[in-house]
């Protein structure tokens, strides 16, 4: 593998994975320091991948026991808030500034589901990923994401003020 | 009505982006670096988040008793009680709300009860974040001392010619703990500070993969420290050197990875524990 190889399957993922990192240890250093050896772990590895799509399955796999692996270890980095986003200044329309804080609620209430709703919760909206795809990623059963799909949906619906479309 | 998947797509959109570059992945430092910050399993968490610490009752309770505390070794790293709980232990006597120490031979089933009980209540993420609040990191020890008052000695690592890439310090409530960096070598350092717990108590550090080797190192003031090794990871020749004391109503230890003993020696007779006797403040 050269180094432009590696550097462009990085440039490739590492942004996904960041994100599935930081959503689940709500933490940026930590959140990077999961992505560096995830990689390191993929061009030691020197793993061949069937296709694109189980390529992208087992590195959201190894991100998420890497995260799991975290979370069981003795000690804890301070948690950030959610990440700060650029509020519009008070000169735009209001309707913007109302669809920005919008927004932060919904990702807020996201941020606080345990942990496992979160996760699939992120691979489906966010990813954009297939029951059958989050399964495979996760190492878990088909009626497992689903019943955390429905659970981590329910308890979205009743935390937030307004009421959305979820299919 | 808004569409969930869409808002929620614009709304993690918004996280920064990070650019990783290859160098920085395959560098062997680092990961080493990180890799001993992580493998540093510490039952003294449980006890920060209330888990494990053990109570006892007693009709009349002899205060100087408290101040000695025994560190011993076991199969896995220390272990250490006040002198009250050990003599209750030992004597096996019942009363309520009491527990053990663990025997030399590891963790008893109290603990080990608990030890299962944190690894569940690890995945309760209302308990880790109420313990991540609590926590403050500071990134020098000279930011530390500006702003914390707490007894926290530590070598001058500069004076005594080893380089200091980056120091952090971390601190829980009567726990703290500093990790100071250099080129291929750095140092764990946890203070406890049990002065608070008026009613004994007893703890455990484990170390991934065990410990071997205990011997002691006794500086020129005086203080006896316990020394063991564990290898870094499992079929590596690298040594981790570990050391504990007790003095006062303090626990000490530390981890010293790349380091030589005799260089472990030198550091640890430099730095001045008188501080942490009782009255000395």
């Amino acid at each position: 593998m050269t180094k432009e190889y590696m550097q462009e399957r990085i440039d490739l993922y590492s942004d996904m994975l960041y994100k599935i990192a930081y959503l689940q240890l709500k933490n940026s250093e930590d959140a990077k320091d999961i992505v560096q050896e995830v990689f390191y772990q993929y061009i030691k590895s020197e793993k061949e991948f069937e296709s694109g799509e189980h390529e992208k399955a087992w590195l959201i796999k190894v991100t998420l026991n890497q995260c799991k692996k975290l979370w069981r270890s003795a000690w804890f980095r301070h948690t950030e808030g959610l990440p700060k986003q650029d509020l519009p200044s008070e000169n735009r329309l209001e309707a913007e500034v109302i669809e920005k804080e919008r927004r932060r609620d919904l990702a807020k209430e996201v941020w606080r589901l345990p942990r496992k709703y979160r996760e699939v919760i992120h691979l489906f909206y966010f990813e954009e990923m297939s029951v059958k795809e989050i399964c495979e990623a996760t190492g878990r059963r088909t009626s497992t994401v689903t019943s955390q799909l429905t659970r981590g949906r329910e308890l979205l619906k009743k935390r937030l003020k307004e009421e959305y479309r979820y299919e | 009505m808004n569409d969930f998947k869409t808002t929620y797509r614009d709304a993690v959109s918004g996280i920064e982006t990070v650019h990783i570059d290859v160098d920085s992945v395959l560098d062997e430092a680092r990961r080493k670096r990180l890799r001993a910050h992580r493998s540093r399993q510490k039952l003294i968490t449980m006890a920060v988040m209330g888990g494990i610490l053990c109570i006892c009752t007693f009709g009349t309770v002899q205060a100087a008793d408290y101040i000695k505390t025994v560190i011993k070794v076991n199969a896995y790293g220390f272990e250490s009680a006040d002198m009250v709980t050990i003599s209750r232990s030992e004597k096996g006597v019942a009363g309520q709300g009491e527990e053990g120490i663990a025997p030399a031979g590891g963790l008893t089933e109290e603990e080990a009860a608990a030890l299962e009980e944190t690894k569940k209540m690890a995945d309760d993420e209302l308990v880790i974040e109420a313990l991540e609040d609590t926590t403050q990191e500071y990134d020098s020890v000279e930011a530390f001392r500006k702003e914390n008052p707490a007894l926290f000695v530590l070598p001058d690592l500069e004076g005594l010619g080893y380089g200091v890439d980056s120091e952090k310090i971390w601190v829980n409530g009567n726990f703290i703990s500093a990790q100071l960096s250099g080129k291929d070598k750095y140092i764990f350092f946890d203070r406890m500070d049990y002065s608070d717990a008026k009613e004994g108590h007893a703890s455990s550090t484990v170390y991934a993969g065990g410990v071997y080797n205990e011997r002691k190192f006794t500086t020129e003031s005086g203080y006896e420290y316990i020394l063991v090794d564990s290898k870094e990871e499992a079929q590596s020749d690298e040594v981790v050197i570990h050391a504990a004391i007790s003095v006062g109503y303090y626990e000490l230890y530390a981890d010293f990875y790349g380091y030589e003993e005799s260089e472990v020696m030198q550091i640890l007779e430099s730095m001045d524990l008188s501080v942490y006797e009782p009255g000395a403040e």
